[in-house]
């Protein structure tokens, strides 16, 4: 028999707050986390806008003689958002059995510092050509500190959460670029259905930020140059986007079985009900006219839940604010909800956190949850002039009250891994 | 209710002993070793210089559209064309009605800057500068607003790792889920347990599992010597991947990629496919200790592999052969030891380690090691761990050594990994009775 999952649990930073409850607020009064970057000379850049987690002490959410210290942003948002999921959900580690704790994250690959690869590079050169053998030299003479050297893995910052937080249960990170954060998730509730493990730390953390980063996604045509207006650059469904605007934060959720959870006495958000996933195959890095990938992860989604399209009351959009996948996902949406698209609210919280990438699904995750809980839309902020291609109700500028019983949210992979979650309210006795 | 039982019906395999599985098999039971001085790169300055490296792949063998090679990494090639053998052995290559429905699963790596793909641009930014100690210094500004366009446009295709299983499902026309894991080398084993649950569920009938793996350059090595994990030596020193050998002194780095198609039984009867082994149990855990040394009392990989044994119902006495982790690694070898001896306290399974040929694998390993499980079953017999001449102390009394293949009755085969950082992942496999 399928165990039923339910999210106890939820932590979060982000650019709109260092707390899922003060994200949740901004995202409700519309506020926008885009600003100039700051945390290095963007200039050069063609885009110089981001959402960037205000700076805060790691040390509120982790002990400072723990030895596996790191500047590491992703392990930082990670280690901070983890803690905080664990004290909203009442969990104390010590009380549970480790061997049943897993956790499912949403991870990126690495990334590199322009400065160390051009500095050693320099350091090599003759004026014409590079001595490569020397190259190794200078880069172990760079003395890079071991730990620094190490979270360039992707697999690390899973290692130091189940390191610092004692889990012996299974343990993955995903690495599905924007769909990571929730396919995290929908892993985590399959370990849970699975009765792999009863408490999964599920969710994603990412900081994807650096000049190497914003290079390769201007080159792909991807990112908004509203450089002169960052609040009004992320605009998900409005006829003038231009493209998404790079964020970065964690979010996590401790999901764990119904009866696990009632068993401790737990307080419960909501119940995970469907998770589906559907490939694009169709171009590497385009969707195709029919969002095959798309509609087949929110198909397979509703079928997992066992739920007819129509009972669907809110839909948190991937809504990145590109051209295409606005068009996109409006079409896939319509496709397998038909009319009833036209009656359900959606919104892209995007337009005030900027894109997480592989912490995006799991924060929006967390925001689903929220609508459940406070039967809330959260707006879609800059919609200011629709597009035909986009003829939906996006629930623009301002949160709405509405009356739901499951929600979904939808994450689609930059490389044609698509996910859809849908969640329902606390189940019944 | 009966469940429904999960098979391997196709591997292939990109190895440094050549590609295809029939290389592996062949390189693994003559106790060789595929360890040569460095040729990816100039590594006549470094303190590694030699490493497992796969020799006589060449671009022609790709099965993708050869518009995409320029932004293809060595590792999404070489994985390309092991997953173009495990569907052609799976008797898939003309039925691209089953494709469709398959999933694909793949544990992915990670993609290093080189001076192939960004030395111009680098030495477009580089310029004389009598202050600098060499003569010469980079300017980032250049690089940023400039130079870096003197690079491929579409470098980051290279870097995002799921981008492997992308074009491996656009290669193969496969429409149904994907998923890109990473935790080292563990992930290559624990996506063979996630598909069979997903099998079992019938959220799907068959996937293509596997993973690619390749990081033998100038970066890659810096960081892992840094870290103090790998073997240093002269070019002459190629044995130095031993496994549980007492003068191990680090891993050897190694490449390569492995994909397996898992099926459900009653799906491969129905269309006449001839299963290689059954998946008959799984389990994954994790050391929760440190994030790059193992547990020194093999935490992790003793409840993985209790997870596995148990789910397959399995008496550890049944356990004919193991294909283990051990990488030439002081604290993981040790590690693994004392997990073997507390998993099979009251008997004495075979055991060899992969690595000792191949070095350690990364992402791939846990394949690897699966494969290797493999060759045990379909040869009944056991191969020897290559290099290791001197077992530690501690070591699994079961290991086999020296250069022959050890005849044995294999039924039942376990295979290990164990990932820096603690997570721990045990398959295990069984002979499918005709």
């Amino acid at each position: 028999m399928r165990r039923r999952v339910v999210v106890t649990g939820l932590g979060a930073v982000s650019p709109i707050g260092l707390s899922v409850e003060e994200s949740w607020e901004s995202a409700l009064a519309g506020r926008s986390g885009i600003g100039t970057i700051d945390i290095y000379d963007p200039s050069p850049l063609r885009t110089h806008i981001a959402g960037l987690v205000p700076p805060f002490d790691v040390h509120d959410f982790v002990d400072p003689q723990h030895p596996f210290h790191s500047d590491n942003r992703r392990l930082r948002f990670g280690l901070a958002a983890t803690q905080m999921a664990l004290r909203d959900a009442g969990i104390e580690m010590d009380r549970l059995d480790p061997e049943r704790v897993g956790i499912a994250l949403g991870s990126n690959e690495l990334q590199f510092d322009e400065h160390v690869i051009g500095g050693t590079l320099a350091n090599v050169f003759n004026g014409e050509r590079f001595d490569e053998a020397a190259w190794v030299g200078e880069l172990l003479a760079h003395e890079s500190p071991p730990m620094r050297q190490l979270l360039q893995e992707s697999h690390e910052t899973v290692s130091y959460l189940s390191s610092q937080f004692g889990t012996q249960g299974p343990t993955a990170s995903y690495l599905t670029a924007c769909a990571a954060g929730a396919q995290a998730i929908g892993e985590g509730y399959r370990m849970i259905r699975r009765g792999a493990a009863d408490v999964c730390l599920s969710g994603g953390t990412d900081s994807m930020l650096t000049a190497f980063d914003v290079i390769g996604f201007t080159n792909l045509g991807a990112l908004s140059r509203r450089n002169d207006e960052p609040k009004r650059a992320s605009r998900p469904f409005d006829v003038y986007r231009d493209g998404f605007v790079l964020g970065e934060g964690a979010a996590l959720l401790v999901i764990e079985s119904l009866e696990h959870a009632r068993a401790r006495g737990a307080r419960i958000y909501a119940e995970i009900v469907g998770y589906g996933t559907g490939i694009e195959n169709h171009h590497l890095t385009a969707m195709s006219p029919d969002a095959i990938g798309p509609v087949t992860a929110i198909r397979r989604a509703l079928s997992d839940a066992g739920l007819a399209p129509e009972r669907i009351g809110y839909i948190n959009a991937h809504g990145t604010s590109t051209v295409e996948n606005d068009a996109a996902e409006t079409r896939a949406i319509k496709t397998v909800l038909g009319e009833h698209a036209k009656n359900i609210p959606i919104s892209s919280t995007k337009s005030m956190t900027g894109h997480l990438v592989a912490a995006a699904g799991a924060i929006e995750a967390a925001f689903s949850v929220l609508t459940l809980r406070d039967q809330v839309a959260p707006p879609t902020i800059n919609y200011e002039t629709p597009d035909p291609e986009c003829d939906l109700d996006y629930v623009p500028n301002v949160a709405r009250p509405i009356d739901v019983e499951f929600v979904a949210s939808n994450s689609f992979g930059f490389g044609g891994q698509n996910v859809t979650l849908i969640f329902g309210c606390e189940p019944g006795e | 209710m009966t469940e429904r039982r999960v098979v391997i019906t196709g591997i292939g395999v990109v190895s440094p002993f050549g590609v295809g599985f029939g290389a592996y098999r062949d390189g693994l039971l003559a106790g060789r070793h595929g360890i040569r001085p460095i040729s990816l790169f100039d590594a006549s300055k470094s303190p590694v210089r030699v490493a497992a490296e796969v020799t006589d792949y060449h671009d022609d063998l790709l099965p993708s559209d050869p518009r995409h090679n320029v932004v293809l990494s060595r590792s999404m090639r070489l994985g390309l064309v092991a997953a173009a053998e495990a569907v052609s052995s799976a008797g898939l290559d003309d039925r691209p009605d089953i494709r469709a429905g398959m999933a694909c699963l793949m544990a992915v790596e990670r993609y290093d800057i080189n001076l192939e793909d960004f030395g111009e641009s680098f030495a477009r930014a580089i310029s004389a500068d009598a202050d600098a100690p060499s003569g010469f210094s980079f300017s980032r500004q250049k690089y940023l607003s400039r130079s870096h366009r003197a690079a491929h446009p579409l470098w980051l295709l290279k870097f995002i790792p799921n981008l492997a299983v992308a074009h491996v499902v656009r290669t193969f026309g496969m429409q149904c889920e994907a998923n890109a894991y990473t935790s080292e080398s563990a992930a290559s084993l624990q996506l063979v347990g996630d598909a069979a649950e997903s099998i079992r569920e019938g959220l799907f009938d068959a996937a293509l599992c596997g993973a690619s793996d390749s990081r033998i350059s100038p970066i890659g090595i810096e960081r892992y010597i840094s870290l103090n994990l790998l073997a240093t030596g002269t070019p002459d020193d190629v044995s130095i991947s031993m496994p549980f050998d007492r003068n191990r002194r680090g891993y050897v780095l190694g490449e390569g990629a492995v994909f397996l198609v898992v099926e459900a039984l009653d799906h491969a009867e129905r269309r006449g496919a001839r299963p290689l082994a059954e998946i008959a149990g799984w389990g994954q855990a994790s050391d929760a200790f440190h994030p790059y040394r193992a547990h020194p009392e093999g935490r992790g990989l003793r409840l993985a592999m209790a997870k596995a044994l148990d789910k397959a119902a399995v008496a550890p006495a049944d356990v004919d052969c193991v294909a283990a982790a051990a990488a030439s690694l002081d604290d993981l070898d040790s590690a693994e030891s004392v997990a073997l001896r507390h998993a099979f306290s009251a008997s004495n399974p075979s055991v060899t380690a992969p690595a000792g040929a191949i070095g350690r694998t990364h992402t791939a390993a846990g394949a690897f090691g699966a494969a290797a499980a493999l060759v045990a079953i379909a040869s009944q017999s056991i191969p020897p761990t290559a290099n290791t001449t001197e077992p530690d102390a501690d070591s699994p009394p079961g290991l086999v050594t020296g250069i022959e293949a050890r005849p044995a009755r294999v039924r039942t085969a376990l295979a290990n990994a164990v990932s820096f950082g603690g997570q721990c992942a045990s398959v295990v496999l069984k002979e499918v009775e005709s």
